[in-house]
């Protein structure tokens, strides 16, 4: 009993070290609506959420040999961060969470680190190499760069530029511009209307499960991705569809299905399309099969 | 400003019809300006492109002069049936259709030339690149350049079976813009890479 008691004092004490030995530094400073603010955060994660003050204020949480915090400006300008830390740091990393205007204009660099962006509704820019990344609500332009990471996005995005390696790309509620380029990465994309979107990969698989305005465009190119879109049945586009070595496939409403080995089609579907208005809708292979599908469940 | 410059001379530079000073010009100016490099390479890829178009194609056999007469005679007697001048479109139509897809569709040697050369701008800009990222390669950390080398080869893979689909089939125009995507991918895949050591 003695010596459980014991055993659980020394755990105790195993666990608590690292957690003393990490220092929590906080700093806020006010800063104008549409500040542009840079972070830098190579390893661990950075938080950075918009709220409706016009001020910046940041807790950063940093490991042992983990580097140190710095961080300034106000007004129009703010920089702040992690400097002296490894990249290939194994451990857990610094926290960064910053509180951020919500019309700011928001820079991150990243390596591994995760970068979560919420509620920033101005200008957001992210590199990264390994570190995922998570963005949520509508900023008017984004870019989010990742060479081997994930991104997720959820919102009414306006302006989108998605580029990744391996990472997969997943985009849920975009309505405005959105351009996506991966090169394993697989690719979604979900949104009630779509108003202009580019998807290229390589080998990566592209989904598409979205309405297009009446006046839009979408472009999917791969290599040797298999590309499928499913498109409510109300759909109103001109279609051009082709691939060198791949195969194509269409189950649309009021549209014969494509014969065996056609390599390429040309087709409209809806009235609008019929006389050479709606949507276009163009999509490219080398090798990856082509599917297009009606979700039958009409708007 | 010297971009804008530098651009209004793509144009004289692949025609050939640049002095020797302004081709050296423009060739500094793109080995050290990433996005001029990138509107040339898509100005040569149409120039290559547009030059393999004839400027009209006339059908092999003149047919009017079958029809005129026979539209005379039945003009003689004044009225000339709907559904022949109807059979007659169809017929125009068809053929005219036909010989344009076969003429288009011939393998034209000059059109290969074409972008032969336009392939041979986007290897050397590959080889630049190549050697910018080998250059940083050495400070970027070992998991770093595993990552980038891995997506590098996937890009490598695609562009050798675009390039391979394109031998077999030289006049396919799709294919060749396949090709052009894939070097410019590389490309531009290869200057992020060599960035990263700049940037960290």
């Amino acid at each position: 009993m003695r010596t459980a008691g014991l055993r659980l004092v020394l755990a105790a004490m195993v666990v608590a070290v690292p957690v003393a030995a990490q220092r929590k530094q906080t700093k806020a400073f006010a800063a104008a609506p549409d500040v542009a603010i840079r972070i830098y955060n190579l390893v661990g994660v950075t938080r950075v959420t918009g709220w409706d003050r016009d001020s910046i204020s940041v807790v950063a949480v940093i490991p042992p040999g983990g580097g140190g915090f710095f961080g300034g400006g106000g007004g129009r300008f703010a920089k702040m961060g992690i400097e002296g830390q490894d990249p290939s740091l194994t451990g857990p990393g610094s926290e960064l969470d910053v509180k951020v205007p919500g019309g700011a204009r928001v820079w991150i660099k990243s390596a591994s680190a995760k970068v979560e962006l919420t509620n920033v509704a101005g200008e957001v820019e992210v590199t990264s190499i390994t570190g995922s990344i998570e963005l949520q609500g509508s900023p008017r332009v984004s870019t989010l760069e990742s060479i081997d990471g994930g991104v997720t996005v959820t919102g009414a995005v306006t302006v989108l530029r998605v580029r990744t390696g391996a990472g997969l790309v997943k985009v849920t509620g975009a309505r405005g511009d959105i351009s996506v380029s991966t090169i394993q990465g697989p690719v979604t994309i979900e949104s009630d209307q779509l108003v202009s979107a580019r998807i290229e990969s390589v080998s990566g698989r592209v989904e598409v499960r979205a309405g297009i305005s009446l006046d839009g465009l979408l472009e999917v190119e791969t290599h040797d991705g298999d590309v499928q879109l499913v498109l409510p049945g109300t759909t109103d586009a001109r279609f051009d569809l082709s691939t060198v070595k791949g195969t194509i496939g269409t189950t649309l409403p009021g549209q014969p299905p494509i014969p065996m080995g056609e390599r390429s089609a040309r087709f409209a579907v809806g009235k609008k399309a019929g006389v050479g208005r709606g949507a276009g809708i163009t999509v490219r292979t080398f090798s990856g099969a082509i599917r297009i599908d009606s979700n039958r469940k009409g708007g | 400003m010297i971009c804008h410059t530098i651009r209004d001379q793509f144009d004289g530079y692949l025609a050939g019809t640049l002095d020797p000073a302004g081709q050296a010009g423009v060739d500094l100016h793109l080995a050290g300006c990433a996005e001029c490099r990138a509107d040339f390479a898509s100005t040569g890829f149409l120039a290559a492109r547009t030059a393999g178009l004839r400027r009209e194609i006339a059908p092999a056999t003149d047919l009017w002069t079958g029809i005129a007469p026979r539209l005379g005679a039945r003009g003689r007697r004044l009225s000339i049936p709907v559904w022949w001048l109807a059979a007659a479109a169809v017929v125009l139509v068809s053929v005219s259709s036909a010989l344009t897809v076969a003429l288009v569709r011939r393998p034209r040697p000059d059109a290969v030339i074409g972008f032969a050369s336009t392939e041979a701008r986007y290897q050397h800009a590959a080889l630049e690149v190549s050697g910018l990222y080998q250059r940083a390669r050495d400070s970027l950390a070992p998991e770093t350049r595993l990552v980038l080398e891995r997506n590098l080869a996937v890009i490598e893979r695609a562009l050798g079976e675009a390039r391979d689909a394109l031998k077999a089939d030289p006049a396919n125009r799709a294919i060749e813009a396949m090709v052009v995507a894939a070097y410019q991918r590389k490309i531009a895949f290869l200057e992020r890479a060599a960035s990263l050591d700049r940037e960290s």
